[in-house]
């Protein structure tokens, strides 16, 4: 359970006209992770892809680009799946169908965005040049005449005066800028030009209109408010045509990516002139049923065979209880255990979440986000975030667990004289005096002391499992020995680090000097010395100086009483804020204090959820991980896969 | 001053300080992380780790307040 999933290194031989039957056999049996062959050799070589995987590929990218319009969300279940016989039948077809309808619409959208970039920028030019109130035909062509139309920044007509007189000036002002139109004679445009140039001049090209500005403009509006129509009528046009073919299409994603993973197997294995051979590595228990549909399928032409190899290096497939799953993806965002390593996941997934809950621990916290994340998980369906979830839902149930542990209800106490009931409905309400004897097993404002130490002691076990499992990788990897001087001795320098402080809590609770001798530090020193004698001879004197490294690790554990004394603090504030000093105001006293309160105990909630995650998440990566975990190790990727918008037949 | 409040305000200048202290730490090997991150996704694990590391002082001055507020 603590390992990942025990593997056997395989070799599939057979004669080479079979390769293209196993390649779905295997497929089918979705088990074997294959080894890709690099080193070619005189004999062996990386086989051809089959025939059809250039065919088949070239209708996926059809497939794909038309799905890409489509939009899929993740978690999207088909309402009908097609069988792979009734796909194959009509491949070519269908896929062409699909195009044609789609593609024929797709190319008509783009020539109207083309014509609609070309009508607006014709417009963008035309309502200036009518503020010049000059007809549209008299800007254009004349033999001896040049015609400056644009934008400047101020009137140039003193400037222009300088180059010549013969000229004529017209300006209109538009949206802060001033638009003119100079008419000179062609001796002198070159010079007029430049200096139109000092007042940055921004050309319009004057359109060739034979109607008036008006008229135009009306023209372009109604002819952008059709092409709009069309535009919008074949976009609906080609969603709705995805939609309702959209498990075809899924579909034939799925079949064509199967097909050409199949087809394209023998780039992965070696090849003879006869022969061929996969190598992989596939988990013990399939193995029996492995080989015997592998050569009940070939007739017996094809075999697997067990290797005892030197070179073992088999993939890492995850192998935890249901419950424990979603607390994989946080072991992956840290690293893939290697195949020998123990994989934490288990030990996460019940640390995690009691973490979390001591942390947070509220019973009103808690069900608002039992709420929202299993409100949440109805709207993201994709593995990840479902997975997060999960690990939100036990959290959720920790927290409330551990807010009757505490006794809180947002903040405020649920038994106790002070209780939630004796304030709101009084101290001689009927729940209020029956709760009024009881006292919660610990409140967290009062019992801070004890709780401290609680939580280093809670440190101190949690690195112990963590110390227990480095001895047993170490041992795996590399021996007893290397344990005994990289793991065994920090196991020992915990166990003197704990008795230290327990030593120093004795001392101090009895009101004797610190570091006056007990029974405590007595303990500690041969644990002490051991550590400093292991770690000399091991890993050198240097690193006696980890010793503050792990004492930090310790204490680092105090966080999870901090972060809870934190969101209390939060809780009762809010409270006493809308309750003590706004409710008793008047009216708008009452409104006001509930936006505080909502909105208090909204943030302290986000907060709530973000701050417990993070920091049980940091005390697993760096307190506990860290003292075994090693990571990299390739993620378990077998040949094939589940079927989801197709049936085999 | 009476000791009381002198201890009050020692034990929030220890956990104020620290984490001012922390977080001045933290930002730059936030923003290296995170442009890790951007590089390769895979880092995220790494990344958390590398970057909480000053916040155990924040941690100490928690301890210190602690101590001085409670004994």
């Amino acid at each position: 359970m603590l390992e990942p999933v025990r593997m056997v290194k395989v070799s599939v031989v057979g004669p080479k006209e079979y390769l293209e039957k196993t390649s779905s056999t295997l497929y089918r049996l979705n088990g074997l992770h294959i080894e890709d062959y690099r080193e070619e050799d005189e004999y062996f070589k990386i086989g051809e892809p089959l025939e059809r995987a250039s065919k088949l590929s070239k209708l996926l990218v059809s497939v794909r680009s038309l799905l890409s319009y489509a939009g899929v969300k993740g978690g999207y279940e088909p309402e009908r799946v097609f069988s792979v016989s009734e796909l194959d039948k009509e491949l070519d077809v269908k896929v062409r169908e699909l195009e044609e309808v789609i593609n024929s619409r797709i190319s008509r959208i783009k020539e109207i965005e083309e014509r609609l970039r070309k009508i607006s920028d014709e417009r963008r030019a035309l309502i200036p040049l009518k503020t010049l109130e000059i007809p549209p035909d008299l800007l254009t062509g004349y033999r001896n005449l040049e015609v400056f139309v644009g934008f400047v920044r101020s009137n140039p007509f003193e400037k222009i005066v300088e180059v010549t007189k013969d000229f004529e000036i017209f300006t209109a002002e538009y949206s802060g800028e001033i638009v003119i139109a100079v008419f000179v004679k062609k001796d002198y445009a070159d010079d007029v030009f430049r200096t139109l140039q000092e007042f940055a001049f921004k050309e319009i090209s004057v359109p060739v209109l034979d109607v008036g500005y008006d008229e135009r403009l009306s023209q372009i509006d109604s002819e952008e408010s059709e092409l709009k129509e069309e535009l919008a009528r074949l976009k609906e046009e080609i969603n709705r045509y995805q939609q309702d073919n959209l498990d075809l299409l899924l579909a034939l994603e799925e079949h064509l990516s199967i097909e050409l993973e199949k087809s394209e197997l023998p780039l992965r294995v070696a090849t003879s002139k006869y022969a061929f051979v996969v190598v992989g590595y596939i988990p013990e228990d399939m193995f029996d049923s492995f080989q015997k549909e592998l050569s009940r399928e070939s007739g017996g032409k094809v075999v697997a065979l067990k290797v005892n190899d030197r070179e073992f290096n088999p993939p890492t497939a995850l192998k935890n209880p249901v419950f424990a799953k979603p607390f994989e993806l946080l072991t992956k965002s840290y690293a893939i255990p290697k195949y020998n390593e123990i994989d934490p996941t288990l030990i996460m997934s019940i640390c995690f979440p009691l973490f979390f809950g001591f942390m947070l621990g509220d019973i009103g916290y808690g069900l608002v986000i039992l709420a929202f994340s299993l409100w949440l998980s109805t709207k993201f369906r994709t593995e990840g975030w479902q997975s997060l979830l999960k690990v939100l839902k036990y959290s959720a149930i920790t927290t409330i667990i551990f807010g009757f542990v505490y006794a809180e209800f947002f903040g405020f106490e649920i038994v106790g004289e002070e209780s939630i009931f004796a304030k709101f409905l009084g101290h001689e309400n009927a729940i209020a005096k029956a709760v009024a004897g009881y006292h919660p097993v610990t409140n967290r404002l009062h019992d801070a002391p004890m709780l401290l130490v609680l939580t280093i002691g809670v440190g101190v076990l949690h690195m112990s499992m963590a110390y227990v499992i480095g001895i047993r990788n170490v041992i795996k990897e590399h021996g007893w020995k290397h344990a005994i001087e990289e793991k065994l001795n920090w196991f020992f320098a915990l166990i003197s680090i704990a008795f230290i402080i327990t030593g120093f809590i004795i001392n101090n609770t009895a009101g004797m000097p610190v570091f006056q001798l007990n029974i405590a530090y007595m303990i500690a020193i041969p644990f002490f010395l051991a550590w400093a004698v292991l770690t000399i001879i091991g890993e050198g004197p240097m690193f006696l100086i980890e010793y503050l490294t792990l004492l930090s690790n310790t204490i680092s554990y105090a966080r999870l009483l901090a972060v809870g004394l934190a969101s209390v603090g939060f809780a009762v504030a809010f409270n006493y804020m809308t309750f003590e000093m706004l409710w008793p105001s008047g009216p708008i006293g009452i409104l006001v204090g509930i936006l505080v309160f909502a909105i208090g105990h909204f943030i302290n909630i986000l907060l709530g959820i973000l701050d417990p995650g993070l920091q049980s998440l940091r005390l697993h990566y760096v307190e506990f991980f860290v003292k075994f975990f090693e990571g990299g190790g390739r993620i378990y990727d077998p040949f094939g896969r589940k079927r989801k918008y197709t049936k085999e037949d | 001053m009476a000791v009381e409040g002198m201890v009050a305000i020692g034990a929030g200048l220890a956990v104020g300080l620290a984490g001012i202290g922390a977080g001045l730490g933290e930002q730059g090997i936030g923003a290296a992380a995170v442009g890790a991150m951007a590089e390769d996704p895979g880092f995220f694990g790494r990344g958390l780790l590398m970057t909480v590391i000053p916040e155990t002082i924040v941690i100490f001055g928690l301890v210190v307040s602690f101590l001085l507020m409670f004994m």
